[in-house]
């Protein structure tokens, strides 16, 4: 290791606060690391919050009523409430005006990319049906402090209303972070993801066309990718999905048979992937 | 198919990291450089020509020619995208 002066130095540069007179290291006291994060451990399985029956919620009360009055007077309407089941706070099932609701003046900016597609995901499956989160705003009207994009993908479509779960406590607003910690698929989850779909089809009803279905597998290339992740764990597919996927597409053929001719062009081809992920 | 491109260039990605090159993006690198899609404007030819051109060009790919400053221009997404 490191002797006298240049071990010192070293130390020194460490932050080390002590060292041994006749080694010149000491390896006790050594380097001022950050405390470590704890995080509460896993609770015993049914031991928190409460029950199915406990969380029914027949007249909310105090700040909930408040909030209720505050719902009615913008126009909207409460369409159930109930006691949230991790520590019974009052949740207000309500539909609201679409006007009386703004994002939180302090969160993200919007993604054109990302409310445009999540509008159009809207309008194919044809139903709300993942309400936002909704807080009073201090001027009157709501605030959302997640739920930005669904909104103004609601508006883009034209719709009145909008479904949104009102929490009468308006520190909410001011947990945006907390309330974002929702993990996007990366490539190789949405590849396993798709992969899993595309057999639960061909298992439900394997002679219907492929391209009946590309809603739900988003991309031809995906499928590919999965029978490869799903072989090869450590797959780099990132580096192949590109090519994939300007050379597959999705194509008329049944399922059964889709997987074999599904490029976009040109004679049938079979991968030895594909084989295998036929004969599964 | 694609496995068996896959395999192909790991073993020149392997060849690479072996003379010393180090970089996240090796794979993508070689990738890139095998993909004859890049110089394809309109209509792509079939996919099983596409992954037969790519094999090919990966088995005779020479890691000699490849210089540090050549991946200092590559990109794209990790190798290891989990």
């Amino acid at each position: 290791m490191f002797a006298g002066a240049n071990a010192r130095s070293w130390l020194r540069w460490l932050e080390i606060e002590d060292v041994d007179a006749e080694t010149g290291v000491e390896f006790s006291a050594m380097v001022k690391r950050a405390p470590a994060r704890r995080r509460p451990r896993k609770a015993k399985p049914g031991t928190k919050g409460l029950g199915p029956a406990e969380c029914r919620l027949e007249q909310p009360t105090g700040a909930a009523a408040e909030a209720a009055e505050a719902i009615a007077k913008a126009g909207g309407c409460v369409v159930g409430s109930y006691k949230e089941p991790l520590a019974g706070h009052p949740v207000l099932l309500s539909v609201l005006p679409i006007d009386a609701v703004e994002p939180t003046p302090f969160q993200r900016d919007l993604s054109d990319a990302h409310h445009k597609r999540l509008a159009d995901v809207i309008n194919k499956t044809g139903r709300f049906l993942d309400p936002i989160i909704a807080v009073l705003a201090p001027r009157g009207g709501f605030w959302t402090p997640n739920g930005r994009h669904r909104l103004e993908a609601m508006r883009r479509l034209g719709a009145k209303s909008i479904t949104a779960l009102v929490v009468a406590d308006r520190e909410i607003a001011w947990q945006i972070l907390a309330l974002n910690t929702e993990k996007a698929h990366n490539l190789k989850e949405r590849s396993l993801e798709v992969v899993r779909i595309y057999r639960g089809l061909v298992d439900e009803d394997a002679t219907r066309p492929e391209s009946q279905f590309a809603f739900y597998l988003d991309e031809a290339a995906l499928v590919t990718l999965g029978v490869c992740y799903e072989r090869v764990p450590r797959f780099g597919g990132g580096a192949y999905h590109p090519i994939l996927r300007r050379l597959e597409a999705f194509t008329d053929e049944p399922l059964r048979t889709a997987p074999s001719r599904i490029t976009r062009n040109g004679p049938r081809w079979c991968s030895t992937s594909r084989r295998r992920f036929r004969q599964q | 198919m694609v496995l068996d491109l896959e395999e192909k260039v790991s073993a020149a990605v392997k060849k690479l990291k072996e003379r010393g090159l180090v970089s996240p993006y090796l794979r993508s690198f070689v990738v890139a450089r095998i993909n004859p899609l890049r110089w394809i404007k309109g209509e792509p030819p079939p996919l099983e020509e596409v992954l037969k051109t790519m094999r090919e060009r990966a088995a005779r790919f020479n890691v000699e020619k490849i210089k540090p400053q050549d991946l200092a221009g590559a990109g794209g997404p990790p190798d290891e995208e989990v």
